[in-house]
């Protein structure tokens, strides 16, 4: 005997049921798949242009392409070309084509300096031309922090350098400058002895010009020579001083130069900085309390100990 | 089986029965009554619990927990500033306790940076304050820090002073013990090496009392230091030996090598040079691995000097 009556009432139009049943299901089955494939712009015209780089480092498939900060397209694939450089195919929605010209450029950015990296795209100018499917525009790669600190650091490194050779050939004590403040000192040293000896002899002129007279003599041959010496130093000195003067300008030259690289790296960077510093606190501040409310809450409150003042410990021994 | 027997098993089972249902009973109201004592445990515990320090309380605490830790990683200017921002906070809610603690520890800190004349001026403001009065314990701290620093330069007579306050303001054996250690100190660098063991064995005594470890080392050092200084070097060896497994076990090793260098130079004085510069050079090794430049070169001196010994005494080494 058959467990279900063929004549059993629930059966009854059971096809149509199971048919309406199945139909629903297709149909839902199909919005969905068109309300995903609208949102991913399945059903969007794209447009395939190129870019050419260097490198493809930081660039993926996917990476999200930029006009003016609106998503446009992104990066469908990338692969070496002949030239062992990298050809990247963008995918852009063909309604934004018509802002992409042949002057527009392409730029790896980073959004934010811990972001992802991003290629935003410029618009063209109204007088160029559009760019094509298969069109290739211009590339470049903005500098990271670590490619700008690289820079700085090969700008700095020469101009250190260089004050560091200033710096050692000033304070040679066998260098010319060194040396010439030496013989200045001893020639300095010396005059007081000529001043005294010529009071001593002034004292003594009543004893006999002739001796006072050869004394002069004496002492003017001293006070020629001192003076002689005193002249060749100081013409060494004026020979020197533009050299040192010289070297000395070009490091500053450099230096200057390194600092405005500073500064347009610093203006570069700077309009981020507060707000990431801004966000960063905000983050710090919201982890902040999150952890203070789970330390009052039991039973983590249990095992954490509330803080004392302690006096630090000072050993007998120490 | 007669008929009683049958009316006894009757009534023992109606009994049985009772018992059953009134286990069942407890059971069931148990079973209903555990959830519900549960949530108001729960509930209980997992209320908010009010702090016992305020806010401005916690942020000093802070600072000085993490003044602290600067401190034990070497970070000595850090800690410095740290221990000054929690003095600040304590000034300002005007929390005695706090504002004690925080001077000691600064002035601590300024004594390991060498600004002897920051460390005084500091401390005096708890030894000679008028206007506010100290816990004896902070005052205690106070004196004991100064009587080291009076060590540092020379001046017995005054360290002993502040280690003599320092004690009478002590109101606990576990401060007393470093106290005799420190009073042993002053007398052994005094010459007069009977009190120095005596404090050395007071000390001792309340150290290991106390289970104060690294004091109880000090204290044994200290005792070995006078008796190697007395000529009882097999006594003064013992002693180092066991201030030296101490200090293993706590990882000093500043104190690993003053122990070993204690050892070798009792055997110096002994004049065994062989075994001398055997600890010497075990004290190098531990001195080198701390990175102490100057510590080395005083260790090497030392083991010049005792082979510079034994090349003249060859039969003694």
């Amino acid at each position: 005997m058959g467990l279900i009556k063929e004549t059993d009432e629930r059966f009854i139009g059971i096809e149509k049921k199971i048919g309406l049943f199945v139909a629903a299901a297709v149909i839902g089955i199909l919005v969905a798949v068109a309300a995903v494939g609208l949102q991913s712009d399945i059903f969007t015209s794209k447009t395939r242009i190129y870019l050419i780089a260097d490198s493809g480092q930081g660039i993926n498939e996917g990476t999200a392409v930029k006009l003016s900060g609106f998503k446009i397209g992104k990066v469908k694939r990338l692969y070496l070309d002949d030239a062992a450089k990298v050809k990247v195919e963008l995918s852009i929605k063909t309604k934004y084509m018509r802002w992409i010209r042949t002057d527009s450029d392409a730029r790896l950015i980073k959004e934010g300096f811990i972001g992802d990296s991003v290629i935003e795209i410029t618009p063209g100018s109204a007088k160029a031309k559009d760019v094509r499917e298969d069109g290739i525009i211009a590339f470049e790669r903005t500098r990271g922090l670590g490619e700008i600190a690289a820079e700085l650091k090969d700008e700095l490194k020469p101009a250190l350098s260089d004050i560091k050779q200033i710096v050692g050939y000033i304070n040679d004590p066998q260098g010319d400058v060194r040396q010439t403040l030496k013989s200045l000192r001893i020639a300095a040293e010396g005059l007081p002895a000529t001043k005294q000896r010529l009071d001593s002899l002034l004292a003594d002129a009543d004893k006999g010009v002739n001796t006072s007279a050869k004394k002069i003599d004496a002492l003017l041959d001293s006070a020629k020579q001192t003076i002689n010496s005193v002249d060749g130093l100081a013409k060494k000195v004026d020979k020197d001083i533009p050299a040192i003067l010289e070297r000395a300008n070009k490091s500053v030259e450099n230096i200057q130069k390194t600092t405005e690289e500073i500064k347009k790296a610093t203006e570069q960077a700077a309009p981020q900085i507060p707000s990431m510093i801004e966000k960063g606190n905000d983050i710090a501040e919201g982890a902040k309390e999150v952890v203070d409310s789970v330390k009052k809450t039991w039973p983590v409150r249990l095992f954490i100990k509330t803080p004392e003042e302690k006096t630090l410990e000072v050993d007998s021994y120490e | 089986m007669n008929k009683t027997g049958k009316g006894q098993r009757a009534i023992g089972y109606r009994s049985k029965g009772i018992y059953v249902r009134a286990l069942n009973y407890s059971s069931t109201v148990l079973y209903r009554l555990l959830p519900i004592a549960f949530c108001l445990l729960l509930i209980g515990c997992g209320g908010y619990k009010e702090p016992t320090l305020s806010d401005t309380q916690l942020k000093a605490a802070e600072f000085n927990q993490r003044a602290e830790s600067a401190f034990k990683k070497g970070s000595y200017r850090r800690a410095l500033n740290l221990y000054n921002e929690a003095l600040k906070i304590n000034r300002s809610i005007e929390n005695i306790d706090g504002t004690a603690i925080n001077i000691v520890s600064a002035s601590a800190v300024y004594r390991k940076l060498g600004d002897k004349e920051s460390a005084h001026k500091y401390l005096d403001e708890i030894l000679n304050a008028t206007a506010v009065t100290y816990r004896p314990m902070h005052i205690s701290d106070a004196a004991f820090l100064k009587a080291l620093l009076q060590l540092d330069e020379g001046k017995y007579d005054s360290a002993k002073d502040w280690t003599d306050r320092s004690l009478s303001s002590c109101d606990n054996p576990q401060c007393q013990g470093k106290i005799y250690n420190i009073w042993g100190r002053i007398e052994l660098l005094k010459g007069d090496l009977t009190s120095a063991i005596t404090y050395g064995n007071k000390g001792l005594s309340l150290n290991k009392s106390n289970e104060d470890e690294a004091e109880t080392a000090n204290s044994l050092r200290l005792i070995a230091e006078a008796k190697a200084a007395k000529g009882e070097y097999s006594e003064a060896i013992k002693f180092y030996e066991d201030a030296l497994s101490i200090d293993k076990k706590l990882e000093a090793s500043r104190k690993i090598a003053m122990d070993l260098v204690g050892i070798g130079t009792t055997f110096f004085k002994q004049k065994m040079c062989g075994d001398a510069v055997k600890y010497y050079q075990r004290a190098l090794s531990v001195i080198e691995g701390l990175g102490d430049v100057q510590g080395a070169k005083e260790i090497v001196e030392m083991i010049n000097k005792c082979s510079q010994t034994s090349s003249k005494n060859p039969d003694k080494k």
